[in-house]
Formats: C-alpha cells, structure tokens, sequence
C-alpha cells in the first residue's frame, strides 16, 4: 500500500492538519469544548485539586518549619515540644486564615447584589506565558463564559472557557484582556489594558487634556456588557504626558495580589440593578484582542 | 499501552506544572514539563506513536494554557520530528543524557510556541516573548529533565510488565 512506505510522513500529515482544524475551529468558536477536552478536565480536576490542597498545606508546614528551626537555636532542650506544638499551631494557623479568608470572602458575597460562586484557584496557565487560572468551579455550579470574577480586594477577570467542574479565567493582567473603566474622581472613561506583568496595567485612550492624579481609583465602567458597573480595579500608579500624541499614558496598579489568590466569587449572570443591559452589544470588556485568546 | 500509560504521566505532570508552582511560591520558573516526556517520545518510541502522542500532550497543555487551541500540537510535533531526526545521530542511551537535551528543547519549544502564535494570530505574541523567561523555562528543565525522563522509562517498563507482554519500543 502506497501509505505504509512512508507512515511517519503521512501520520505528520494527518496530524497537522487536525492541529490546523482545531486552530480554526478555536478561532471561530473559542468557548466551546468539545467532548474529549471535557474529558480530559474532569480527569486531571481531580489530582489538580488534590495536589493544590497538598501543595498549599506543604508551604505552610515547610515556612513553620523555618521558623521552627530558630526556635530549636534559642532553646535547644524544648525543640521537640516545640515542634510538636508549631505542627499543631501550623494547622490551626492554616485553619484559622482560610475562615478568615472565607468570612470576609462571604462578607463581601452578601454585600453584593449580584448571584455570586464562591471558588477555589486549583491552577495557573500551563505554559507560563499567559495570564489564566483555573478555578474548581464550571458549568455544574452556574459558571458559564463571559462571567465577571472577583476577589474581596477588586477585579480578577473573566471566565474564558468552562467545563463540568473547572473553568478558565483570563486575568487582567493578560495582554488579551481589555476592560471598559472610569476613573472614579475625573469620570473619565478609558480601556485598561493588561501588559503580561501581574502588578501592572495601562490605561489606553486617555485624552492629553484630562487630569488624571496618581492615587485615583479605578473603577469598571459597566460598559461592555461583562462587568457590572462599579467594581474596584486598582489605583492609578503612574502617569505620563509626553511631548506629542492625543493621549496621555497612565499605568495602573491592580488591587488584587495575583500570584497570592486562594478563592475568588465569579459574578452569575443575573438580574441585578447596576449589571449592564447590553447583551446584544458586541463586549468590549474582556475580549480578545488576539481574536481568540 | 504504552501511549496510554505516558498519556497519564503527562497529564499528571500538567497537573503538576499548573499547581506546583504556583502554590510554592515559585510561579515564575514554570516550565512545561509534560516537554520531556514529547523528548522521551521522539526518541525512545516508534515514530508514529510518538508523534500521536507528542500531538495529544501538545493539546491537553493548550487546554490548561491561555494560547489559542492547536497551537501546542503543532509545536509538539515539531519538536518530535527533530527528536526524532536527532536521534539517527546522537546516542543518548541513559535518562540522564536524554534528560539533558530537555533544557535546549525547552527554548525551542518557548519560541517555537510563541513564534507560531505571532504567525496565526499577529504579532501582539511576540511582545509576551521574553529572553529571561525562555532562558528559566530551559534552566528549569534542564534540571528535571533527567528525573522525568527516568519517571517515563519507570512508567514504560511498568506499563510493560503489567500487561505481560512486548510491544515495539526502541530503546
């Protein structure tokens, strides 16, 4: 048979063209998910989750551990009561800040008036290049594409993708990420925009002939149609007024502590007052500006 | 078998890399480590089966990354076609020289996958390019690379005596 000379080049052939297939089928359809990549989330969810929980707990455990060291050099002879007691306060320590986080995270849910799920972080980007998380919540729970994501400090991002028990979130610190904003003293409205660092992001489109003060609060506009109006992003960190150009540069600095988020509320679609009406307008906020990313 | 049983040990291992740093505090030396299992593919199995296998780790990674879907298997079989073409050359016989060669695997495949992402959606992914980042991705893999090498000969040879029998595996 003319395939079985040369079955590497044609399995190649084959395969690259599925890699193609998919590529554009991505780029028609981003959200969607097929049957075998929800398969493949409900079957790495599980030891996602399990290692998170492991792996959380070792970091405590090991920075009790490095303070337990130092008690062991100041006094030698209580070393092993001590430890015994630093494992036990290590765990109710542990306890004790994840209700804290918890109450203030359900503190915050009441205070909103807008359904909301509380969810774990059980995962980042897999390739270190993009700005995503994956959160222990998906379809099952009411997460659905397009959902705004909050944390008790401001503005995390928005639901990209979601599955049966897991959900994708683009950050907005990703370069992909574009939200409708309003500074909250001047009321003036730009695009923040995220420029891949996780304690960054700039204001586009902000007229030369606006005052803009270092310190003031950024704000979601409600426009765009994904994020309810009025929910804190960051505070203005910089600014700049160079010698030419319509627009001034003004950097933003997010609220929220990225590379530290346990559990964040993604906003359900629903029927608050302050949430935007504009469903049939193409959103701004949050879309792609790589078109599918 | 075999493919399925290294399937599992890359999805593990994608696990891994989404949580493991994150949660120890060293989220910048994420790297992609489902890498040196396509390594171990492209050399020590059948052609055909390591580029199938190549291509669905190479998907299952786009499916935990924020890239566009497809990018990734394209990348991974590329990346199996010059292990693959490497190893008509190059003798590494042992986890820790096949380890090794994941360090430069890991740059390649950093601008590989940023290269062809510049190519299917524009230019905006170069900017994401970062020398540091290419540079710690490899430093990081060059560094496990042997140990996850070795967990791809344990879970073959496991795969192997599980099921009794001897598929066609160079080695």
């Amino acid at each position: 048979m003319w395939w079985r000379k040369h079955p590497t080049l044609w399995v190649t052939l084959a395969l690259m063209v599925t890699a193609l297939a998919i590529i554009s089928s991505h780029r028609r359809d981003p959200g969607s998910l097929s049957l075998l990549e929800r398969s493949i989330y409900a079957l790495v969810r599980p030891v996602q989750s399990g290692l998170a929980h492991l792996l959380s707990g070792a970091r405590s455990t090991w920075e009790d551990y490095l303070t337990l060291v130092n008690a062991q050099k100041e006094n030698r002879r209580l070393a092993a009561r001590i430890q015994e007691l630093e494992q036990e306060m290590a765990e109710c320590r542990e306890i004790r800040a994840s209700n804290e986080r918890l109450e203030t995270l359900l503190n915050f849910q009441s205070s909103m008036r807008m359904p909301t799920v509380v969810s774990r972080v059980i995962g980042e980007d897999s390739s270190g290049w993009f700005h995503t998380l994956l959160i222990d919540k998906g379809t099952r729970d009411g997460v659905e594409r397009a959902m705004p994501v909050v944390a008790r400090e401001g503005l995390v991002g928005h639901v990209v993708e979601s599955a049966d028990r897991t959900a994708k979130v683009l950050l907005i610190t990703d370069r992909n990420s574009a939200v409708d904003v309003l500074l909250q003293e001047s009321r003036t409205k730009a695009v923040l925009e995220g420029v891949g660092r996780h304690d960054l992001c700039v204001l586009k489109y902000v007229p030369r002939s606006e005052t803009v003060q270092k310190g003031e609060m950024v704000i979601t506009s409600g426009l765009g149609g994904i994020y309810p109006k009025g929910l804190l992003v960051g505070k203005v960190a910089e600014v700049w007024k160079e010698g030419y150009g319509l627009f001034q540069r003004v950097e933003v600095s997010p609220k929220v502590d990225f590379q530290r988020l346990e559990e964040v509320l993604v906003i359900k679609k629903g029927e608050p007052s302050e949430a935007p009406q504009q469903a049939s307008e193409k959103p701004s906020g949050g879309q792609s500006r790589k078109g599918s990313r | 078998m075999n493919l399925l049983g290294l399937f599992l040990l890359g999805l593990v291992l994608l696990a891994l890399q989404t949580t493991a740093f994150r949660f120890l505090g060293v989220s910048s030396l994420r790297a992609p480590l489902v890498l040196p299992v396509v390594l171990f593919a492209a050399f020590r199995l059948e052609p055909t089966r390591g580029l199938i296998l190549a291509f669905l780790l190479g998907y299952a990674s786009d499916l935990f990354g924020g890239g566009t879907k497809g990018i990734g298997p394209l990348v991974m079989i590329l990346l199996c076609l010059i292990g693959h073409w490497m190893r008509r050359g190059l003798l590494l016989k042992g986890s820790w020289a096949l380890g090794f060669m994941a360090g430069p695997f890991g740059f390649f495949h950093g601008v590989l996958l940023m290269g062809m992402g510049a190519v299917v959606e524009g230019s905006l992914w170069l900017e994401d390019l970062r020398p540091t980042q290419l540079l710690v991705q490899a430093g990081v893999l060059w560094v496990l690379g042997p140990a996850l090498v070795w967990l791809c000969g344990l879970t073959e040879r496991l795969v192997k005596r599980g099921f009794g029998r001897n598929r066609h595996v160079r080695t």
